[in-house]
């Protein structure tokens, strides 16, 4: 199976040309599509872990109940 | 009175292509800076956001980057990330998300700066960001790929390229005639 074309559009000539990606620039788009959504994946289980700590804290406070120092942390800027 | 910012290069994909490259920018000091203006889409489904790399000379080596976007009135987040969001798959709304780049001193033998802008999403969900890029490579700049390592940028998306020459005092003058 052929490598998918880039579109290369020359500034200098203004032509443009369709081209195939070599195996390199290939697997190099896929490791950057693994880092990235490796990246996103961390980052929503990050935000989701602030989140509960803001909601636990919001609950403690409402009860009049101590605040672990994460908890304090997360609602105070 | 010299221009001083150019279009230099236009792209309309005429069929889904996963990168687009602009190549033989001049480096030889007719322009300073380079700015890209576009409106993308990919063909990405399941996600109202894709992700595009900008890539000096095709490269990634010694390429770093930050970002910080929120989705629609979300609390605005931040990662170290090299690539960017645009709308994916939401064509049957007609709209594609927007990403601009702006490139000074691009010919420099030093470390190059970016910064980026770009929008992207579906009529329920909104994401939008600011960006930096940073090339720590002494070649000039002689080409720009656009990659999107998801999904295929899709056909219509549109990329315009300027070259900038900044004035003597360091500022910018766009010419009106």
């Amino acid at each position: 199976m052929p490598n998918p074309n880039k579109v290369i559009f020359n500034v200098a000539t203004g032509e443009s040309t369709t081209v195939e990606m070599t195996d390199e620039e290939v697997a190099a788009r896929e490791a950057r599509a693994s880092a990235a959504e490796a990246a996103a994946t961390a980052l929503a289980e990050e935000q989701a872990a602030k989140e509960a700590l803001k909601t636990s804290a919001r609950a403690k406070l409402v009860a009049g109940e101590p605040l672990t120092a994460e908890e304090a942390a997360a609602i105070v800027i | 009175m010299a221009e001083t910012f150019v279009k230099i290069g236009h792209q309309v994909l005429t069929a889904d292509s996963p990168t687009v490259v602009f190549s033989g920018i001049p480096t030889d000091g007719t322009y300073t800076d380079l700015y890209l203006v576009s409106q993308v889409r990919t063909a990405r489904t399941g996600q109202p956001w894709d992700q595009i790399d900008i890539l000096p000379n095709g490269s990634s080596s010694n390429l770093t980057g930050g970002k910080m976007y929120s989705a629609s009135n979300g609390s605005p987040t931040s990662n170290t990330t090299i690539g960017n969001y645009v709308t994916s798959d939401d064509a049957t709304l007609g709209w594609a998300g927007t990403l601009t780049v702006y490139i000074p001193n691009y010919a420099s033998a030093n470390k190059k700066v970016m910064s980026l802008e770009s929008h992207g999403g579906t009529s329920s969900t909104h994401y939008y960001g600011m960006f930096y890029l940073a090339w720590d490579n002494s070649t000039a700049i002689s080409s720009i790929t656009l990659d999107s390592p998801n999904a295929d940028i899709a056909s219509d998306s549109t990329f315009t390229l300027y070259g900038i020459t900044k004035g003597t005092d360091g500022t910018t003058t766009v010419t009106t005639s």
